[in-house]
C-alpha cells in the first residue's frame, strides 16, 4: 500500500545516471556539486570545517610555491654554491610539505568521519521516529538504498571534494605567483581559468537529454533482469520467452552502451579547449616570450602552466564524478529532511491497565490510491475478546488495521483508549503483532529466562524446533519456507507480554493442522489470559470462533457479527 | 583488468589498436618535451624557435588526440567487455539447477551482477591514467637515454623503487576484517529499522536497543574507513608531488655535482618529468574492487552448477483419452480451449499424456554441518490425462518441490517419471507445463507467447475480475503494480493463454477473499479441467478438496497412502468409466 504522492514525494532519478553524469561537468554545476559536499561537513561542525578546508588551500598552495622554487633551481643562473644551497633548501622545503599534507590529512579524516557518522546516525533516528507513511510515501527500498549504496556515494565524494579544494588551491597559488612574475601572463591566465568557469551552459542541456534516454534504458535493463531472475522457473519452462527475454536485455544494454559512449566522446570534446588553451599558453611562454623573459622566469612559466594543464584535466574527471556522487548526496539530504517531517517520537511510557480501543466516527482519507476512503468506523474493541477483522481485497481491512495499531492517525475521529485520547505511537505500545508483511529479527530481545523456556516451548508447539534454535538472543534458523517463517514470527511475538495481539491473515500459508491450532487453541488461550485478540481472516469454516466479527465492505463497516 | 581473465579474441581486439595509441603518446610527449627544452634552455635563431615551436604543437595534438582516442576505445572495450561477461552469466543462471540457484537467491545474484557491471565499466578511467602513465614513463626514459645513459638509469631506478613502493602500500590492511563485520552488522541492523518498522513501533525499546548496540558501534566504524581514506588519497597526492619535486631536483643537484657540462640535459629531462607528471602514481589502478566484483561472479557462477535444458522432445503416443467433462463456466470455457461439443480428437489433440511418477526421490544437500538436508520420496502418483488433483500438506512437507519434480526444474536423485508409457526426462518436456508459482511473478511483457494474444488475456482478466486494475496494450501489461491476491490472477490468466496441457498451480488461492476463492474452486478449476488439461494444485483450502479425483498428500516429505479425505484414485478412475463421443473413424 504505497501512497507516493502523500508528501509530494517523487523518486528521484535511477541510479543509472551515474555514468552520463560523469560528462555534465558544466563549470557551474561542478562548482554547486563541491559546495554541496562542504556543506554536508559544516553543518555538523563550521569551525572544524574551515581550519580543515584552510590546511587543505595552504597545501595546495605550497605546492605552487616549491614549484617555483624548483624554477630557480633549474634555471642554473648562480653560483655553483648558491645552486647547492637553494638544492638543499628545497630538500628541506619538500619534507616540511610532507609533514603539512600530514597533519591536514589527519585534520580532514577526523572531521569527515565525524560529520558521516553523525550524518548518518541522524538519519537513523529519523527512521526510528517518522510516521509509517512518511516512510511508505518515501519507499522502503529507496532508503535502504541510501543507506548502504549512497552512503558508499558520499564517503567517495567527500574525499574527491577535499581533492579538488587542493587542486584549484595550487592552481590559483599558481595564478598569483605566475602574476608576480609576469603581470601580463598572470592577468591572461587569470582571465582564462575565469571564463572557464563560465562556459556556455548550452552542452549540459542536451546531456541532460541524452542522460535521459540512457536512464529509460537503464530502467528498461532493471526490469528484465528482475524479470529474468525471478521468473527463472516460468523462463525454463518457455523456450519462446526464453529467448525472447534474453534479446530484449541485449537490447537495453546495447542502448545503455551507445548512450555512455556518447556521454564519453562528449566529455572528451568539452575538455579539450582548456588543454589546447593550456598548451597554447605554454608555447607563447617558450617560443615567443624566450626573449623578453630571463630563463628562471621562463621556466617557472612552463612548470606552472604545465602544472595547471594537468592539475585542471584531473580535476575535469573528478568533478565529472562529483557530479554523479551529487546526486546521490542530495538524494539522501531529500530524505533525511522528509522523514523528520513526518516526525511523530514513539512513545515509550503507556498508563496500564487499558480495557477497551474505542472508534469514534474514525477516518482515514488518502489522497492517491483512487482517493481510498476508510469510514467513519465506530467499533468497540475489549481485553478478553476475539474480534476478526474480515473482508474482499480493498475493503479497508488493512487501513483499519493501521489505525489500530497507532502507525497512522484518523484523518477525521478519534480512537480512544478507555475513553482517553493518546498519540497513535502510545496506542502502538498496547500492542504485540504478525503483520501480512511481517520482518522477522534475527534476534529476540529482552527475553528473561521464564520467558525464554515459554518461547523454547512455543518453538516446540509450532514444529519450529527442529529448524531453529535460540543461541543467546539470537536465533538460528536455517532454509524457512513462507509457512514456517511466519510461525516463527508470531512464537516471537508471542513473547512480548501486551494487552492487545494483532494478526493479519496469518493463516494464508498455513496447512490444515496448524490452522487448527491457531482458531481452536491458540486464540481461545490469548483470550483467556485476558487479552485482546484481532485477527484478519479470510478463513471462512471459522468464522464462528470469535466474539464479534467486523464485516468490511468498500471502507465502511457492512455488518457486525456476534456469533 | 587480469588479462588471463579476458578470452583471447577479445584480447586481440583489444590491445592492437591500444598499442597504435600508445606509440604515438610516447612519440608526441619526446618531441613536445625535446622541442620545450631546446627552446628553455639553448640558444635558438628566429628559424629554429619556429621549427621547434611547430615540433612542439605536433607533438602536443599527436599526443592529446591519441590520449583521447585510447580514452575512447579503452570505454567502449570495457563495456563490450562486461556485457559478454553479463550475458555469459545469465545463459548460466538459465541453466543453473535449482539448488545452485536456491543458493544464492534472485536478490543476490543481481547484485553480484550489477557490482560487475559497475565494476568493469568504470574501469575504463583506471586503465586509461595506466596507458597515459606507461606513455610519460616511456617518453621520459627515451629523453634520459638520449641525453645521457647514466641519467635515464636513475630516473628507471627511482621510478622501480617507487611503483614498488605504492604497490606494496595498496594491500589490503589488517583493518579489512573489522570493516567487512562492521558493514555486515550496519547492513542487518539497517533492514532491520526499515523493513522491520511496524514491529519496531509497537516495541520502541528493541528500536531504541537496535540504534545503540547494533547500528551506532557499525556506523562508527564504516566512518572511519572513510576516514582512512582521506588519508590514503592526502598521502598518495603528497608523495606524487614530493617524489616529482625530489626527482627532478636530485637530477639537478646530480647533474651539478658530477656532469656540470650536462646541466642542460639534465634540466630538460627535469621539466620533461614535471611537465608531463610522469610519476603519476595516483592514478596506478587499484584493482581490488574489480577482481573482487569478477571472483564474486566467477564464484557464482561455478556454484549455480548446470542443468542445461535438454533439447525438447517428440512426445510419445498417447493412449488414453481425457475424461469429458462439463465446463461450470461457458464463457471461460470459449476463451481457454475446446468447447463441450468438442470432438474427442481435437480434445486429443489438446490434451496431455498421463504423469506418472515411480519411486521417485530427491534429496537436497545439507545446508550446514549437522542439520541434514530436507528429503522428499520415494513418491509413487499417477495424473491421468485431464483429471485434477491438489497436493496438500503441512509447511516444508515437500509440495512445492514436488512440483519441481513434477515439472522438469529439478531432477529426482531416483526413480521414473513416465509420460503414457515410456520412461522420459521430463526436464526434455518443460513445454508441457505452464505454472503459476508461489511467488506468482509477472513478466511486464508477454515474453514468448504468440502475436495478437493480447485480447484473448484481456477476456481472461475480465473473467477473473481484475481487468479494472491492469490490460495488455501491445505487448505489455499497463501496470503491475498490484496486490499480491490480484498478482496471482493476471498470472493465472497468462498461464492460461499459453495453452498448455499440464497447468501447476501452487497456493494460488491463498489470499483471494472467500467470494472468488469460492468462484475459483468450484467453477473456474472444473472449466480449467474440462478443456482437458491436467490441473495439478498444491492447496491448503480443505473444504473445498472434494472438487479434485485425487488429493496426494504429503508429510515431511512422504506419500500418506490412505488419509481419510483422500479419494482414491481408482475411484476417481471408475467414476471416470463413462463413455466418451468418439469421432468417426
Amino acid at each position: 500500500m504505497t501512497d507516493e504522492t502523500l508528501l509530494g514525494w517523487t523518486k528521484e532519478p535511477a541510479a543509472g545516471s551515474d555514468r552520463n553524469a560523469r560528462s555534465a561537468a558544466a563549470p557551474s554545476v561542478r562548482l554547486s556539486a563541491f559546495v554541496v559536499f562542504y556543506r554536508l561537513l559544516a553543518d555538523y561542525s563550521s569551525a572544524r570545517t574551515v581550519a580543515a578546508a584552510g590546511l587543505t588551500m595552504l597545501v595546495g598552495a605550497a605546492y605552487a610555491g616549491l614549484l617555483y622554487g624548483l624554477a630557480r633551481l633549474l634555471a642554473f643562473d648562480r653560483t655553483p654554491q648558491d645552486e647547492f644551497f637553494l638544492g638543499q633548501v628545497l630538500l628541506a622545503a619538500i619534507v616540511l610539505y610532507n609533514v603539512l599534507a600530514r597533519v591536514q590529512a589527519s585534520v580532514m579524516s577526523r572531521l569527515d568521519q565525524d560529520a558521516v557518522a553523525a550524518f548518518f546516525l541522524r538519519l537513523a533516528q529519523a527512521v526510528t521516529a517518522t510516521r509509517f507513511a512518511t516512510l511508505e510515501g518515501i519507499g522502503p527500498s529507496v532508503v535502504l538504498e541510501a543507506f548502504l549504496t549512497d552512503r558508499q556515494s558520499v564517503a567517495d565524494g567527500l574525499v574527491i571534494a577535499v581533492r579538488l579544494l587542493r587542486g584549484a588551491s595550487t592552481v590559483v597559488a599558481c595564478i598569483a605567483l605566475m602574476a608576480l612574475l609576469q603581470p601580463l601572463i598572470g592577468l591572461l591566465l587569470a582571465s582564462a581559468f575565469l571564463l572557464g568557469m563560465r562556459r556556455s551552459p548550452r552542452p549540459a542541456r542536451s546531456l541532460e537529454k541524452t542522460s535521459k534516454l540512457a536512464n529509460q534504458a537503464e530502467a528498461r535493463y532493471r526490469r528484465v533482469i528482475d524479470d529474468l531472475l525471478h521468473g527463472l522457473e516460468g523462463i525454463k519452462l518457455n523456450a519462446g520467452r526464453r529467448s525472447e527475454i534474453l534479446s530484449s536485455c541485449r537490447r537495453a544494454l546495447e542502448r545503455q552502451g551507445q548512450g555512455m559512449l556518447f556521454a564519453r566522446v562528449r566529455s572528451r570534446i568539452l575538455l579539450r579547449p582548456i588543454v589546447l588553451a593550456g598548451y597554447a599558453v605554454l608555447a607563447l611562454i617558450a617560443f615567443v616570450l624566450s626573449d623578453v623573459l630571463v630563463r628562471h622566469q621562463l621556466l617557472a612559466g612552463v612548470l606552472i602552466i604545465a602544472a595547471i594543464v594537468n592539475l585542471e584535466i584531473e580535476m575535469a574527471r573528478d568533478s565529472e564524478d562529483l557530479l554523479r556522487h551529487r546526486t546521490h548526496l542530495e538524494g539522501l539530504m531529500r530524505i533525511g529532511q522528509a522523514l523528520a517531517s513526518g516526525g511523530a517520537p514513539p512513545a515509550f511510557a503507556l498508563p496500564a491497565n487499558i480495557e477497551t480501543i474505542c472508534f469514534v466516527q474514525a477516518e482515514r482519507q488518502y489522497r492517491l490510491r483512487d482517493g481510498f476512503r476508510l469510514g467513519p468506523v465506530s467499533l468497540t474493541l475489549r481485553r478478553g475478546e476475539i474480534t476478526f477483522i474480515v473482508g474482499g481485497n480493498g475493503s479497508g481491512k488493512t487501513t483499519f488495521i493501521r489505525l489500530l495499531a497507532g502507525l497512522d492517525d484518523p484523518t477525521a475521529g478519534e480512537v480512544l483508549l478507555d475513553g482517553m485520547a493518546y498519540s497513535a505511537p502510545a496506542r502502538a505500545l498496547l500492542f504485540t503483532a504478525v503483520f501480512n508483511d511481517f520482518h522477522l529479527f534475527d534476534e529476540v530481545h529482552g527475553l528473561d529466562p521464564a520467558a525464554s523456556e515459554q518461547f523454547a516451548a512455543t518453538l516446540a508447539r509450532l514444529s519450529l524446533d527442529r529448524v531453529t534454535r535460540l543461541d543467546g538472543e539470537k536465533i538460528v534458523a536455517t532454509q524457512l519456507s513462507s509457512g514456517q517463517r511466519r510461525r516463527l514470527a508470531l512464537a516471537v511475538a508471542l513473547s512480548k507480554p501486551r494487552p492487545f495481539v494483532l494478526f493479519d491473515e496469518w493463516t494464508a500459508d498455513q496447512d490444515p493442522e496448524f490452522r487448527a491450532y491457531f482458531y481452536d487453541e491458540l486464540l481461545p488461550r490469548l483470550r483467556d489470559e485476558g487479552r485482546g485478540v484481532v485477527a484478519v481472516t479470510h478463513d471462512d469454516r471459522y468464522f464462528d470462533r470469535c466474539d464479534q466479527r467486523v464485516v468490511f465492505e468498500e471502507g465502511r463497516i457492512a455488518a457486525l457479527v456476534r456469533p | 583488468m587480469n588479462p588471463s581473465r579476458v578470452e583471447t579474441p577479445f584480447a586481440q581486439r583489444a590491445f592492437r589498436p591500444l598499442i597504435g595509441f600508445l606509440g604515438a603518446q610516447v612519440l608526441g610527449r619526446l618531441a613536445l618535451s625535446v622541442a620545450l627544452g631546446a627552446a628553455l634552455y639553448g640558444d635558438l635563431d628566429d628559424v629554429e624557435t619556429l621549427i621547434m615551436g611547430l615540433v612542439f604543437a605536433a607533438g602536443s595534438v599527436s599526443a592529446r588526440v591519441s590520449f583521447d582516442l585510447a580514452d575512447i576505445e579503452l570505454s567502449a572495450l570495457c563495456w563490450i567487455y562486461a556485457v559478454h561477461r553479463q550475458e555469459r552469466f545469465i545463459r548460466r543462471v538459465i541453466a543453473a539447477d535449482p539448488i545452485g540457484f536456491q543458493q544464492f537467491g534472485a536478490g543476490r545474484l543481481s547484485a553480484i551482477l550489477n557490482r560487475m557491471l559497475r565494476s568493469v565499466a568504470f574501469f575504463d578511467l583506471p586503465l586509461a591514467r595506466l596507458l597515459s602513465l606507461a606513455a610519460n614513463v616511456l617518453a621520459v626514459l627515451a629523453m634520459a637515454v638520449v641525453f645521457n645513459a647514466l641519467l635515464g638509469l636513475s630516473v628507471l631506478l627511482v621510478l622501480a623503487a617507487a611503483a614498488g613502493f605504492v604497490y606494496l602500500r595498496n594491500h589490503p590492511s589488517r583493518e579489512r576484517r573489522a570493516l567487512a563485520e562492521g558493514e555486515r552488522v550496519y547492513e542487518a541492523s539497517v533492514a532491520d529499522l526499515v523493513s522491520g518498522f511496524k514491529e519496531l513501533r509497537l516495541d520502541p525499546l528493541r528500536a531504541a536497543a537496535i540504534l545503540r548496540d547494533r547500528f551506532i558501534p557499525a556506523n562508527a566504524i564504516i566512518a572511519r574507513a572513510g576516514g582512512v581514506r582521506h588519508r590514503q588519497d592526502s598521502a598518495t597526492q603528497t608523495f606524487r608531488e614530493s617524489l616529482a619535486l625530489t626527482s627532478a631536483g636530485v637530477i639537478a643537484l646530480a647533474a651539478m655535482a658530477f656532469f656540470p657540462a650536462e646541466k642542460e640535459a639534465a634540466g630538460t629531462v627535469a621539466v620533461a618529468l614535471l611537465l608531463l607528471q610522469t610519476i603519476a602514481l595516483q592514478s596506478l589502478p587499484d584493482g581490488r574492487q574489480l577482481r573482487g566484483a569478477l571472483d564474486a561472479l566467477d564464484d557464482a557462477e561455478r556454484r549455480l552448477g548446470s542443468d542445461p535444458t535438454p533439447p525438447p522432445r517428440p512426445l510419445p503416443a498417447s493412449v488414453e483419452v481425457p475424461r469429458a467433462r462439463a465446463p461450470r463456466d461457458a464463457a471461460l470455457a470459449r476463451l481457454i480451449g475446446p468447447g463441450p461439443s468438442t470432438q474427442a480428437a481435437e480434445l486429443k489433440r489438446f490434451a496431455p499424456p498421463r504423469l506418472s511418477l515411480g519411486d521417485v526421490v530427491y534429496r537436497r544437500p545439507d545446508p550446514a554441518p549437522g542439520i541434514s538436508g530436507f528429503a522428499l520420496g520415494p513418491v509413487s502418483c499417477v495424473f491421468p490425462p485431464g483429471s485434477l488433483s491438489f497436493i496438500v500438506g503441512g509447511n516444508g512437507s515437500g509440495k512445492s518441490t514436488l512440483m519441481q519434480l513434477i515439472c522438469g526444474l529439478a531432477r529426482p536423485q531416483s526413480g521414473d517419471i513416465h509420460l503414457d508409457d515410456t520412461p522420459v526426462d521430463i526436464a526434455s518436456h518443460r513445454d508441457l507445463f505452464t505454472a503459476v508459482f508461489a511467488d506468482a511473478h509477472l513478466y511486464d511483457r508477454l515474453y514468448g507467447l504468440p502475436a495478437g494474444v493480447g485480447p484473448r488475456i484481456n477476456a481472461l482478466l475480465a473473467l477473473l475480475e481484475i481487468d479494472h486494475k491492469t490490460r495488455v496494450e501491445g505487448r505489455a501489461f499497463t501496470t503491475l503494480d498490484l496486490s499480491s491476491g490480484q498478482r496471482r490472477r493476471v498470472a493465472l490468466a497468462v498461464a492460461l493463454a499459453e495453452t498448455r496441457p499440464f497447468l501447476l498451480l501452487d497456493e494460488w488461492a491463498a489470499d483471494q477473499d472467500p467470494q472468488f476463492r469460492k468462484r475459483f474452486y468450484s467453477s473456474i478449476l472444473p472449466t480449467i479441467a474440462a478443456s482437458g488439461r491436467t490441473i495439478i494444485a498444491v492447496s491448503h483450502d480443505s473444504r473445498y478438496f472434494d472438487v479434485a479425483d485425487q488429493i496426494v498428500r504429503l508429510d515431511f516429505g512422504r506419500l500418506v497412502p490412505h488419509a481419510t479425505d483422500t479419494i482414491s484414485l481408482q475411484a476417481a478412475a471408475d467414476a471416470r468409466r463413462s463413455p466418451i463421443p468418439q469421432s468417426p473413424g
